[in-house]
């Protein structure tokens, strides 16, 4: 029996941590955006989304009411168990139990793996639903099942992230590249012109859909600005609150000057801060995150943050399922990316109130 | 006759090889940056060591007996989350801070015992058990959480990960405390030879009059109690309980114990090389950092580092 | 006629950690002979064995088989050779089938496949099983094959291998008598087609029945040769222990007294049907029996370790309510069990934490050990028992057979039971050390214990027990007085015979 455990533990081991390696325990779901779509979509989306989405949706003036409108819609989410995931599931359900009583919505959860979300496309197309939006967790492992949806006469809208090639399906999405642009041209402004700052970034789970657009957005502005920015630290701490604060320990212990750390979401971020309260440094150090979840938006608020990334994942869902009634009325769509919107202490009260609503929101 | 120094020091080797390892480790990292050996560096280490090294030590009780938890990370989720949700300023359900502490670690407790429990009584694997109650227990993490982490601790709730007694970080204090209870229940007590003698052969325990069932429903009582003291303090030193935390703990804990030198078929160890261990691995994480090395190269390291421990300790069986 | 020989093993040394376990010995086998080693444990001849058997690797010497010198890396080698051991403690795949284990890692294939041929394989296989006469499907799994049945595959394994020499270690130290008859009718054949046997066992009867010629070890040097007919038992027990053994077993001076003891209609279904006996103070009682006579299960359930369905234990008048081994402790009961290593210690602990592990209680205060106390009772025990260990701390697993089995004797004795029961104590333990536990057995007899003692060596029984009661197939089917114990009359009533 002992000698089982050993051999299995032993197995184990290694597989538990080359999952470990791999996925990072997924803690934030970051969106993705392609850049084609973004130059374009981001000055419309701009003026579309928050207002024009939500009139769209309660006075609409097409044919028949869209109140009556008959449907069932699936979806498959990426992974409930992330705050952010579960806060756009709460938000749809409140949104079409309000707007559209005659819909039905079949939700579904992915649970953070890709295959699983294969099979409950699956399970849609041979239900026969009118339209299934898809909140990928990657974006290559899909494709077949949207082929075949497709093929079946199904729309399919992608929500947040999209697949990899562009087959008819429609896009909802909250851009990574220019969210992690606008968030380093922020950092820029917060120093005098000729300072060069010195900055710690702080990656998410390396090879993760968002990690690769929020870097590249990095390097975006980095790379046409490199005076001003003296990178001095840059490593992972994979999404989580717990390693983001550990990092920052070891780096405030190295001696290394920073002013700056730049994190790719609000959980590492969090973990950033409180490091540096115990260290006593806040007001040495300045520190930023992405995605604006109720703790960030906090920290904002209280001053212990310096900006974030606000994503409405509400509007983005929102766009999803709006972008869906309009497929299967027949209707022209097409892509809707709405801008991560900056957060900062001057206009923080507006997103302090978008979480208030979620926040009311009942769990199922 | 020099055989027989050979041998000796190979025996040396076998029981010190953790200390000499550290040092060595510890001694490298010394000379590579002057930002490791320094007050401020050390006292930061250990804290962060203390989470893991709390979990570690009643680790160290069950891997003894023969057995292996791997729900630990799960059960200092929801111990975190329980005492977190009745220590939130100026809400309806805030309770006395030992109160909301004693809740969590009461949950932990629980659900240790049902390992124990189906483990002992019911004859069921150790690894099968724990890695049920370990996809359970966050399961109902996430039910309890409704999916959202929980933030704004009352003062007392903060002090117990984020405060200082004469400048020792609190987490420290209690980890502390922890070992010392565990060196005395396991070396020096009554069940202490009884968690040994059920480690060693089961068989021979039972005939020799021990009720080795009760032994090993307490040693995960006490991997329980472990899990839901370092959840509480771990969760006010992140400011937030959150349902996801502390995923993989599971792997640092028994990484300490091994590294240590307690041997996985049981029978074998201590709690000094466990403490020991999960300092070496929070050195190397630590100073790796300080010196900008990828966290990449830092798993490789650590994987090999595990390996080689267990390969010594196949080493000092055969011996 | 001059006697060819197939095996010289010269000056063989070597050395463990802290013991040099062979000094200087060296071995001479002639083609079909059965040569005997014999020692105590401890005197170096189941490391000769391993060595010859590619096990071990030898310090210096050499080994010269039939005619060429040889150099053994692993066991593979030495089976090419044609070396083959039948070990003491069997470790046969126990799922496999009898085929499938004597063909181990030398499976007939089909062609050039790979694939098995199984057919071919059970055909082989029966083949050498009826050379040994041998009546049992060669389909049967291990699992199911009794020890006897056990040992006759694995020399059917060696004749399989052609080997020219088989070493076989106690190979009748878990078999009964008829089965052991079998085994030299099958050491005759062996001898007759020109193959060597190296025999060692303890016991000097058999030896004397089967074997050629002697060797007897001692503390790892090699002290005699002889031929068996120029040599007789109590010369070589001389040999052996170094110095003369006149009387086999102590003189016994206790005398019984009250019944101590009372079981009554201890059954288990299937295993056991309503045995009862009593014994006394001051009194050793033999449980003589073959092998599946229910002995060792009927201790099991009188100490606890095993469920009975019906039956009483009374003590001194008491009813005792026996569950588990704490309550039979409790009350004064022990068991030193038939196996010791999976039964009666911790091998991977130390001689002082054996020892103490029954009797923590007393050295417990407010939850602590006394760790002096445990200390000074094991130094003493270990004085008494004379105990060869290099103190407290070493490792139980180090130690030989014999000292192993003392290791378990001083846990018990230790907890001051008064009614000890002894499953087979002298198992594969060498001549001296069995006197040293007899001596030890007929003391505390003298200090009003009651012994109980199961056994299947005959000499022991009449030597020792003042009553014996003999057992066969779960019942109780004789009681013998000390008078009257002879060899046959507990042979008929443990084979079921009526007198």
């Amino acid at each position: 029996m002992k000698k089982k455990v050993k051999g299995s533990l032993a197995i184990t081991l290694a597989m538990l941590m080359c999952i470990g390696s791999i996925t990072g325990c997924g803690k934030s779901a970051g969106e993705s955006g392609t850049a084609e779509t973004t130059k374009e979509s981001v000055s419309e989306a701009k003026t579309e989304s928050v207002t024009e989405a939500k009139t769209e949706s309660v006075s609409e003036g097409g044919v028949e009411a869209p109140e009556d409108l008959k449907a069932t819609i699936g979806i498959t989410f990426q992974d409930l168990s992330n705050e952010f995931v579960s806060n756009k599931k709460k938000a749809l359900m409140d949104y079409v139990s309000k707007n559209y009583p005659n819909i039905e919505v079949l939700y579904l959860d992915g649970a953070g793996d890709a295959s699983t979300q294969v099979s409950q496309m699956e399970t849609f197309i041979n239900q026969g639903v009118d339209a299934i939006i898809c909140n990928p967790q990657e974006s290559t492992t899909l494709q077949p099942s949207y082929e075949k949806a497709i093929a079946a006469g199904i729309p399919v809208v992608s929500d947040g992230t999209d697949i990899d090639e562009k087959i008819g399906q429609v896009w909802s999405s909250c851009p990574d590249v220019p969210g992690a642009e606008e968030q380093v041209k922020y950092l820029m402004t917060l120093f005098p012109e000729d300072q060069t700052i010195d900055v710690a970034i702080m990656r998410g789970v390396i090879g993760h859909q968002a990690e690769i657009f929020r870097s590249e957005g990095y390097d975006n502005v980095m790379n046409v600005n490199p005076d001003k920015f003296n990178i001095v630290f840059d490593q992972t701490a994979n999404y989580s609150r717990e390693e983001g604060l550990q990092l920052m320990e070891n780096w405030l212990s190295s001696g290394t000057h920073i002013d700056a750390v730049l994190a790719q979401n609000d959980e590492m971020a969090l973990g950033a801060v409180e490091a540096i309260k115990s260290a006593g440094k806040e007001d040495e150090i300045k520190v930023l995150g992405i995605d604006g979840i109720e703790d960030a938006v906090s920290g904002v608020k209280n001053g212990s943050l310096a900006a974030t990334m606000f994503q409405d994942g509400t509007q983005i869902i929102i766009n999803s399922f709006e972008l869906a009634v309009k497929s299967i009325r027949g209707e022209e769509v097409s892509d809707i990316a709405l801008s991560q919107e900056l957060c900062t202490p001057e206009n923080v009260d507006i997103y302090v109130e978008k979480l208030s609503y979620l926040a009311g929101l009942s769990g199922n | 006759m020099n055989k027989t120094l050979m041998n000796r020091f190979s025996l040396i080797l076998s029981k010190f090889g953790i200390i000499i390892a550290f040092a060595a480790v510890f001694t490298v990292l010394s000379i590579a940056t002057p930002y490791f050996l320094t007050l401020p560096n050390m006292i930061t280490v250990l804290r962060q060591i203390s989470f893991n090294g709390i979990v570690a030590l009643g680790m160290t009780f069950i891997i003894v007996t023969g057995g292996i938890d791997l729900s630990v990370g799960s059960l200092l989720c929801l111990a975190g989350l329980v005492s977190a949700h009745y220590s939130v300023a100026g809400s309806g359900s805030e309770m006395p801070l030992a109160i909301a502490v004693l809740a969590g670690v009461l949950v932990a407790t629980i659900f240790g015992l049902i390992n124990g429990l189906l483990i002992a009584k019911g004859k069921l694997p150790p690894f099968i058990v724990t890695m049920a109650t370990m996809t359970i227990v966050r399961g109902i993490s996430l039910v309890y959480s409704d999916g959202r982490p929980i933030t704004g601790f009352n003062n007392g709730y903060k002090e117990i990960g984020q405060g200082s007694v004469l400048n020792i970080p609190i987490p420290v204090v209690i980890f502390g405390v922890m070992l010392l209870i565990s060196v005395i229940l396991l070396k020096y007590s009554k069940f202490g030879r009884h968690v040994f003698a059920v480690g060693g052969n089961e068989k021979a325990a039972i005939a020799s009059g021990i009720n080795a069932a009760k032994v090993q429903t307490m040693v995960y009582v006490i991997g329980g109690v472990m899990c839901g003291i370092a959840g509480v303090a771990l969760t006010s030193r992140l400011n937030a309980a959150s349902p996801q935390a502390a995923e993989g703990y599971e792997l640092d804990a028994i990484a300490s114990v091994v590294i240590g030198g307690t041997s996985l078929s049981g029978g074998r160890g201590g709690v000094l090389g466990t403490v020991i261990g999960a300092l070496l691995i929070g050195i190397i994480g630590n100073g790796l950092d300080i010196m900008n090395v990828s966290s990449y190269y830092q798993k490789i390291i650590k994987g090999c580092i595990i390996l080689l421990a267990v390969f010594l300790d196949r080493k000092n069986i055969k011996s | 006629m001059i006697m060819k020989t197939i095996l010289s093993m010269n000056h063989i040394c070597k050395q463990f950690p802290g013991v040099k376990a062979l000094d200087d010995v060296s071995l001479e086998i002639t083609e079909g002979e059965v040569h005997a080693l014999v020692g105590e444990n401890g005197a170096g001849k189941s490391t000769l064995m391993k060595i010859l058997a590619g096990i071990y690797r030898l310090d210096s010497g050499e080994l010269i088989l039939d005619g060429e010198t040889v150099k053994f890396n692993a066991s593979i080698d030495a089976l090419q050779h044609g070396v083959a051991m039948v070990h003491q403690e069997l470790m046969p795949l126990m799922d496999m089938t009898i085929a499938e284990n004597i063909f181990l890692g030398r499976e007939p294939v089909i062609g050039k496949s790979g694939i098995v041929n199984r057919k071919q394989m059970v055909q082989d296989a029966k083949v050498f099983l009826d050379k040994l006469n041998v009546d049992i499907d060669p389909r049967k799994r291990m699992r199911d094959l009794n020890v006897a049945q056990m040992q006759l595959v694995e020399i059917a394994k060696a004749i399989s291998c052609k080997a020219k020499i088989i070493i076989m270690d106690e190979p009748t130290s878990a078999i009964t008598k008829k089965e052991c008859d079998n085994l030299f009718v099958q050491i005759n054949e062996l001898r007759k087609n020109k193959v060597s046997i190296i025999y060692i066992s303890h016991k000097l009867e058999e030896i004397f029945e089967i074997c050629d010629r002697i060797t007897v070890l001692r503390d790892g040097k090699k002290i005699s040769v002889s031929e068996i007919e120029k040599t007789d038992v109590n010369r070589i027990i001389t040999e052996m222990v170094g110095r003369e053994m006149d009387m086999i077993f102590p003189e016994g001076t206790a005398v019984p007294g009250a019944t101590l003891l009372e079981v009554k209609n201890i059954a288990i279904k299937g295993l056991l049907h309503s045995i009862s006996f009593h014994v006394r103070h001051g009194e050793i009682l033999g449980i003589a029996g073959l092998m599946g006579a229910g002995r060792t299960e009927l201790a099991e359930c009188i100490f606890g370790l095993r469920k009975r369905d019906s039956g009483d234990i009374i003590k001194e008048g008491n009813l005792l309510n026996i569950q588990k081994p704490i309550d039979a402790i409790k009350n004064g009961l022990v068991l030193v069990p038939e196996d010791r290593k999976s039964t009666g210690l911790n091998l991977i602990a130390n001689v002082e934490d054996n020892i103490s592990v029954a009797n923590l209680d007393n050295y417990t205060k407010y939850g602590l050990i006394d760790q002096r106390g445990i200390r000074n009772s094991c130094n003493d025990m270990i004085k008494k028992l004379n105990i060869k260990t290099t103190g407290y701390g070493q490792i139980v697993d180090n130690l030989s057979g014999g000292n192993q089995q003392k290791i378990v004797f001083g846990k018990w004795l230790l907890t001051d039971g008064d009614v000890i029961i002894l499953d087979d104590p002298t198992r594969g333990i060498d001549v001296y050390a069995k006197y040293e536990i007899y001596t030890i057995i007929q003391e505390l007899a003298k200090r009003g214990k009651a012994i109980i003692m199961i056994s299947s060596e005959m000499p022991e029984i009449i030597g020792l027990c003042d009553r014996v009661i003999v057992m066969c197939e779960g019942k109780v089917t004789g009681e013998i007085g000390k008078e009257e114990l002879s060899q046959e009359r507990i042979m008929r009533y443990a084979s079921g015979i009526a007198t």
